[in-house]
């Protein structure tokens, strides 16, 4: 009882002294609160993907909407459906609309589809987030990947473990999507700096399968046939790249023949590295990723103009290999 | 005054609002209703689930974003209906937008040069198609399946060689940037230039000889060939067009997106050959208009982005793509199928006729009391006439007529065994009548009014009048000149007996009984021609009265004849010269006592009157039962009757047992005998007039006699 | 055409029939390929060669039957995505395998008898009316049937690998299903009657309804049959593949079929051409393609090279028997 009413007395000097002091703690209110309802009030957030049909854009559209949504932003998506020119439509259209999103959260095709768009969207007053794939055009935020760093980040490995001083070949062979898109086009910059420091290795193809598993399979098979002695093979995306891993299977050279692939790290990286599909992803976590674009509205909702605003948030790689194998590096759409 | 008088202004008020429907359905633009109305629903649906839908900013944007494609329906709508397919646009359309692209990015080529040079290859890999389709005749859609694949690949390498050098896009040039985001008089140039092409081409399709050589091409090669037209030529000179309107369609979407992808014009085939169909462009080929296609590039293109802004799952898109196509597909099927009945159900407009009491004819002391007259007729060219409708005799007795087959014979004089061919003017030749300068001048069913000179010489006299202007049906074209009479001055008055019906349904006009027939008169010192009279039911026969002051028409489905006064106090006005007769007249010729001769070609029955009092019961009677099957008025039985000049029946003469003259459409008195013609008779017949003035013949009575003929005969 | 009995066997008799040539063709090529490419003539590659084209060479079989008859399935990708990828979709789902495989059978047979119905009854054209219904199903199954674009094989169903993955005697399955569903084909074509039946529908539509031969359920019949056929596709695809992936049906598939009919000599005009063109033709590519990927070309070349020898058949084909534009059928594209 004693030890109470010590401890009461202590606590209300305290508080006491505290309120002398000037800092206040019951009584104060949450300064952010009112300016952050303010910034988010009435507003509207687009979400305008390359598809609806993919693991990252589905998780990234569900975390998105739902951490939005909870916030109070109004959120809602155009589906381009695998269309360059579906997606140009969909920004034209909210150039002319009287309700336009405040913010726009963009997945590109490639670099230059949609850059006249978005220049002018951003012309005219819209916050921009390009998520993953960006246009040639700078805007507010880039939430994604950083291609280039990727490149480097597997080259080296690629040679580390390719290299002839090891008893491999050296030979590789690179599945890319589209070859125009900025995956692509900025791995392959990383790759390029790489793989010219070290004429070992010898990239014997390097096709695009047009984001496509059956072709990927088929360029790989027919890569598997004329080269043998193949090292690795490396897809850009492991949405294609499961059929590269297939046709490696086919031809009984799983883990003969290394494979290897980046991607958003759904439940079926995880399985593909654990069956023996895959010997290293680099997953660049979309569920992470869609976080990052939320922190990203949220800053550009409460920041007035934000002409200037230029930030990249580049997503943090995990190597995800037989040995550093871990369930919780995967995250499953539910 | 029975409605059968001529009350012209009344008949055409009562007929003409409810043809109105029927020949706007029959015009060629009533194709394009249907895309039409399916363009505005869906623009309208649209409108009004997205706001600002409608707004100039919006409509420029879209027109902005789909004129490319739109410029490549133009190119695919063309080959359709050259009767081909072009499955290759896309891959066309996506190798040209590589060249551009790297033309101008990679050579630096100014924008001026590499349109031209893209649009160039462009035209090159039409041709390929153009050859093998065209030329050699292949399968299109096989061949541009294939030469699909190739260019594809060809573009596909490009990218892989070229691709990450054009990857970041162009630089902005004044003129590129113009192409693609300049804009013109308000429209985006892109538009503009689609407009100028849409244009362009309709004038090609709808004026040009070229036009109607690609339609004819598409509609049936085969006919096409036999005619004369270079199939294959023209078959190869729209797939080389279509291939330079993918090229410049390509330019145009660099100059806008910059971008070169494996996506590039990929599915373009499919969304380019969905708005063609549902633009009511048969995939047989010859059917169809630029104007059907745009629009149903617009139905196309405002669902698939409609679909797109209001955030709707591309899934869903696609099975709406789908839906549609099938839909309209579905209906072009049917569409095709049962236009003709829906036309010509709609077409005919039947009209109430209330005809004068039919005079009884098994009565024995009628005027028109049945006897055998005709059964001791001479027969001439027995089978070796098909159909002499109208018979005329020259100065020397010759024989002349004109038949089925397009011809005008004659049989020589005195014994009327020898036959031959006078002049062939083609058509049906019908009424026959000589002028001043013994011209045979001739009504030529199906083309005008023609004449053939002594010496066998054929001269068009007209063949167009003035079109009526409150008609929606262009009638300028004279399509049934039926009979014709010459006034001393040379004047030309000939009936045209219906202007809504032709040589091969003109019986169905009796059905309609709406006044469609005119007098039309040929002037040959102003080589005008004028309309006369307006609102006759079904203008026939036509005799200039014996004083040269009127001129006498038969309104066949009126069973009356009319008199128009062109001379004298009375000029300008008409009356009833026979008001109700007991059938179908056809010819009226001048006989030899100032009196004339009528040919009645089909007795008219209580049944047809009845029919004539319930136009509702023929409009049901049209659309419900087979053509086969329908009440048509009868011309199998008839007679020739003999009237003085206040219509009183003077005369009749029958063939009672139809076993000469069943159905008589004329008869001309020449020298004492009358000579017979018949529409559907095989024969002409000829029998002595004991009472006629042996030297009398229709030349002298026009024309005055000759004395050097006069001393012949 | 109705196939007549052949008194006598001659060279030049035997070289009217387009399968002969084309046979002749193959024989050659490969003579050669055998000659000048080392590693081509050797048991392991005659087993990848062989069971790369058996997927198409059993779409093949499906659609000689459609073209012979008169029609045309541009639908087949569509279903084989739609009804594999379900099938995919339903097992991860938990679903039996017995019961999955009934839902995409009863799929597969309604559309062929949409298509079927559509073509003979509506008489609309097969060409646009497949194309209609392949748009639509490939809609449906984005929309509906599967979750991702790429709906893999579960992990328990090991029997299921099988189909596309395992071997036979030493053969792989896929190239063992080839071969029955050609042999079942060919027997269909040639010794029933509603085969000839097909033929005669396929060469003259109009004589074939008036003299009594029951066009309309036969469309239907052979619309149906397709689409089985190309159920049975799909499921050896996303066996060997360990999946489905239905943009498949926004890809080249359909037109390599078309190929392989036409170069193994079924006319689009419908009533000529038989099965064993179509396994040669099927055989052809494949000789092609694998020939091409031992000489070190990558797969870019390798189309480019398949579709220029295609359009160079077909050119060669048309100049030995040219059109007669006087005989020659109107309104076929």
């Amino acid at each position: 009882m004693k030890k109470l009413m010590c401890g009461m007395a202590l606590s209300l000097a305290a508080s006491i002294v505290l309120q002398a002091g000037g800092v206040a703690i019951a009584a104060q209110t949450d300064s952010y609160r009112p300016s952050f309802a303010e910034a988010v009030k009435g507003k509207k957030v687009g979400l305008v993907f390359t598809d609806m049909n993919t693991d990252l854009t589905l998780i990234w559209a569900d975390i998105i909407e739902r951490d939005l949504n909870q916030l109070g932003v109004e959120t809602e998506i155009r589906d381009a459906n695998w269309s360059p020119e579906t997606q140009v439509q969909a920004l034209e259209a909210y150039l002319s609309a009287s309700d336009k999103p405040d913010v726009l959260i963009i997945q590109n095709f490639n670099l230059t589809a949609a850059a006249s768009p978005i220049k002018r969207l951003a012309e005219s007053g819209t916050k921009m987030v390009q998520l993953n794939m960006r246009s040639r055009v700078d805007t507010n935020y880039y939430v994604g990947a950083d291609w280039v760093g990727i490149g480097e980040a597997v080259a080296n490995e690629l040679v580390a473990d390719c290299s002839p001083e090891n008893g491999k070949s050296g030979k590789v062979a690179l599945v890319q999507g589209d070859i125009t898109a900025p995956d692509s086009f900025f791995q392959m910059q990383g790759m390029q700096l790489v793989f010219d420091a070290h004429p070992e290795i010898q990239v014997v193809s390097n096709l695009g399968s047009e984001w496509d598993s059956s072709k990927a399979r088929d360029i790989t098979t027919t890569v598997l046939q004329q080269h043998p002695d193949l090292c690795a093979v490396y897809g850009l995306w492991d949405g294609h790249h499961v059929g590269s891993a297939e046709a490696i299977k086919e031809a009984g050279l799983q883990g003969k023949v290394l494979s290897y692939t980046n991607g958003a790290g759904s439940r079926k990286a995880c399985d593909s590295v654990s069956s023996g599909l895959v010997d290293k992803y680099w997953s660049y976590d979309s569920k992470r990723q869609a976080s990052d674009v939320v922190t990203a509205v949220v800053s550009l909702l409460q920041t007035e103009d934000a002409s200037d605003t230029r930030v990249a948030v580049y997503s943090p790689l995990t190597l995800i290999s037989k040995e550093t194998l871990d369930p919780a590096m995967c995250f499953d759409l539910d | 005054m029975s409605e059968t008088a001529y009350q012209p202004f009344k008949r055409i008020t009562r007929s003409v609002p409810k043809q109105v429907i029927g020949e706007a359905l029959n015009k060629p633009w009533a194709d394009s209703l249907i895309p039409f109305t399916v363009t505005v629903i869906t623009i309208a649906i649209f409108a009004s689930l997205l706001e600002g839908y409608l707004s100039t900013v919006n409509l420029g944007s879209l027109a902005h974003q789909f004129s490319e494609t739109a410029i490549v329906v133009l190119a695919m709508g063309l080959v359709v209906m050259v009767g081909g397919i072009d499955l290759s646009v896309g891959s066309i359309f996506a190798l040209a937008n590589f060249v551009a692209l790297y033309l101008i990015i990679a050579l630096e080529v100014p924008v001026g040069g590499a349109v031209v040079l893209t649009v160039l290859m462009g035209a090159g890999l039409g041709a390929v198609n153009g050859l093998l389709c065209g030329i050699l005749r292949m399968r299109a859609f096989i061949v541009t399946l294939v030469t699909m694949i190739i260019f594809r690949g060809i573009v596909s390498l490009l990218l892989l060689k070229f691709g990450s050098e054009l990857a970041l896009g162009a630089e902005d040039t004044p003129l590129w940037s113009f192409l693609g985001y300049g804009s013109v008089l308000g429209l985006p140039t892109n538009t503009i230039i689609f407009l100028f092409l849409a244009v362009g081409g309709h004038v090609l399709l709808t004026r040009t000889r070229l036009g109607a050589h690609i339609i004819a091409v598409g509609g049936s090669r085969l006919a096409a060939r036999r005619a004369g037209i270079p199939a294959g030529r023209i078959a190869m000179g729209v797939y080389v067009l279509s291939g330079a309107l993918c090229a410049l369609a390509a330019v145009l979407y660099a100059s806008r997106i910059g971008s070169v992808s494996y996506t590039t014009g990929k599915h373009l085939e499919i969304l380019v050959l969905t708005a063609v169909i549902l633009g009511g462009v048969s995939l047989g080929g010859g059917r169809g208009s630029i104007a059907r296609m745009v629009m149903g590039a617009l139905v196309v293109m405002v669902i698939t982005n409609g679909m797109v802004r209001l955030g709707i799952r591309g899934g869903v898109t696609e099975m709406a793509t789908g839906a549609i196509l099938l839909f309209a597909i579905l209906f072009d099927v049917k569409w095709l199928k049962h236009k003709d009945k829906l036309l010509n159900s709609t077409f005919v407009c039947p009209v109430k006729l209330t005809m004068p009491p039919l005079p009884d004819l098994t009565d024995k002391n009628s005027p028109y009391a049945v006897n055998d007259r005709l059964r001791d007729v001479e027969v001439i060219g027995l089978d070796q006439v098909d159909g002499p409708e109208d018979v005329i005799l020259d100065r020397a007795g010759n024989l002349y007529t004109g038949v089925r087959q397009g011809e005008i014979l004659r049989f020589l004089a005195p014994d009327y065994t020898r036959r031959e061919v006078f002049a062939r003017p083609g058509g049906r030749p019908l009424g026959l009548a000589f002028d001043r300068d013994d011209n045979l001048i001739t009504c030529v069913a199906g083309m005008g009014l023609y004449g053939v000179r002594p010496d066998g010489e054929i001269f068009k006299l007209t063949d167009q009048s003035r079109r009526t202007w409150w008609r929606l049906r262009d009638d300028s074209r004279i399509l049934m000149a039926d009979d014709l009479d010459i006034a001393p001055d040379g004047r030309i008055f000939f009936s045209e007996a219906t202007v809504r019906y032709a040589l091969s349904d003109w019986i169905v006009d009796g059905l309609e009984a709406a006044g469609n027939g005119k007098l039309l008169c040929y002037d040959p010192a102003t080589q005008k021609t004028t309309t006369v009279l307006q609102g006759l039911l079904f203008a026939n026969g036509v005799c200039l009265s014996h004083d040269g002051h009127s001129i006498l028409v038969v309104e066949s489905w009126g069973s009356c004849v009319q008199r128009h006064w062109i001379n004298g106090p009375k000029k300008g006005t008409t009356e009833p010269f026979i008001a109700n007769l007991p059938g179908f007249a056809d010819n009226i010729n001048r006989a030899s006592d100032g009196t004339y001769w009528i040919a009645i070609a089909g007795i008219r029955s209580p049944l047809w009157d009845l029919t004539m009092k319930s136009p509702g019961f023929r409009t049901r009677m049209i659309k419900r039962i087979p053509r086969d099957e329908w009440i048509f008025p009868n011309l199998n039985a008839g007679f020739i009757a003999k009237v003085d000049e206040t219509g009183q029946i003077l005369d009749v003469l029958w063939d009672r047992f139809a076993t000469h003259h069943p159905s008589v459409t004329s008869m001309r008195e020449h020298r004492g005998y009358l000579y017979i013609g018949g529409l559907a008779n095989n024969r002409i017949g000829r029998i002595k007039l004991p009472a006629a003035d042996p030297t009398w013949m229709g030349q002298d009575s026009y024309w005055g006699t000759r004395p050097a003929e006069a001393s012949e005969a | 055409m109705t196939p007549q009995p052949r008194k006598m066997i001659s060279l030049a008799g035997l070289l009217e029939e387009r399968w002969a040539v084309l046979a002749l063709v193959t024989a050659l090529i490969i003579v050669a390929f055998a000659m000048f490419l080392p590693g081509f003539f050797t048991v392991e590659n005659w087993v990848a060669l062989i069971r790369s084209v058996s997927v198409l060479g059993i779409l093949g079989v499906g659609a000689a039957i459609v073209i012979i008859a008169g029609g045309i399935d541009i639908c087949v990708v569509a279903i084989m995505a739609a009804t594999a990828g379900w099938f995919l979709q339903m097992t991860q789902d938990g679903a039996s395998v017995a019961l999955a495989f009934s839902l995409c059978f009863v799929l597969a047979l309604a559309i062929g008898l949409v298509n079927g119905v559509l073509v003979s009854f509506f008489e609309m054209p097969a060409l646009l009316v497949t194309i209609g219904t392949a748009m639509f199903l490939s809609g449906l199954t984005k929309l509906v049937l599967v979750k991702q674009s790429v709906v893999y094989v579960p992990e328990e169903l090991v029997d299921f690998r099988f189909i596309g993955q395992g071997y036979m005697g030493g053969i792989p399955v896929p190239v063992i299903a080839f071969v029955c569903f050609a042999v079942i084909g060919h027997i269909f074509l040639r010794k029933t009657r509603y085969g000839h039946f097909i033929y005669a529908r396929g060469d003259n539509p109009e004589t074939a309804r008036i003299i009594g031969l029951p066009t309309r359920p036969l469309v239907v019949g052979v619309f149906v049959i397709s689409a089985l056929v190309a159920l049975c596709a799909g499921i050896i695809t996303a066996s060997a593949s360990g999946g489905m992936n239905i943009n498949i049906s926004h890809g080249t598939l359909i037109f390599d079929v078309f190929l392989v009919a036409v170069i193994g000599g079924v006319s689009l005009s419908g009533g000529q051409g038989g099965i064993l063109g179509v396994a040669i033709g099927a055989l052809l590519i494949g000789v092609l393609l694998n020939g091409m990927t031992l000489m070190n070309l990558n797969n870019i070349y390798q189309d480019l090279f398949k579709a220029t020898a295609l359009l160079v058949a077909i050119v060669w084909d048309s100049l030995l028997h040219p059109v007669d534009p006087e005989t020659a059928r109107e309104g076929d594209l």
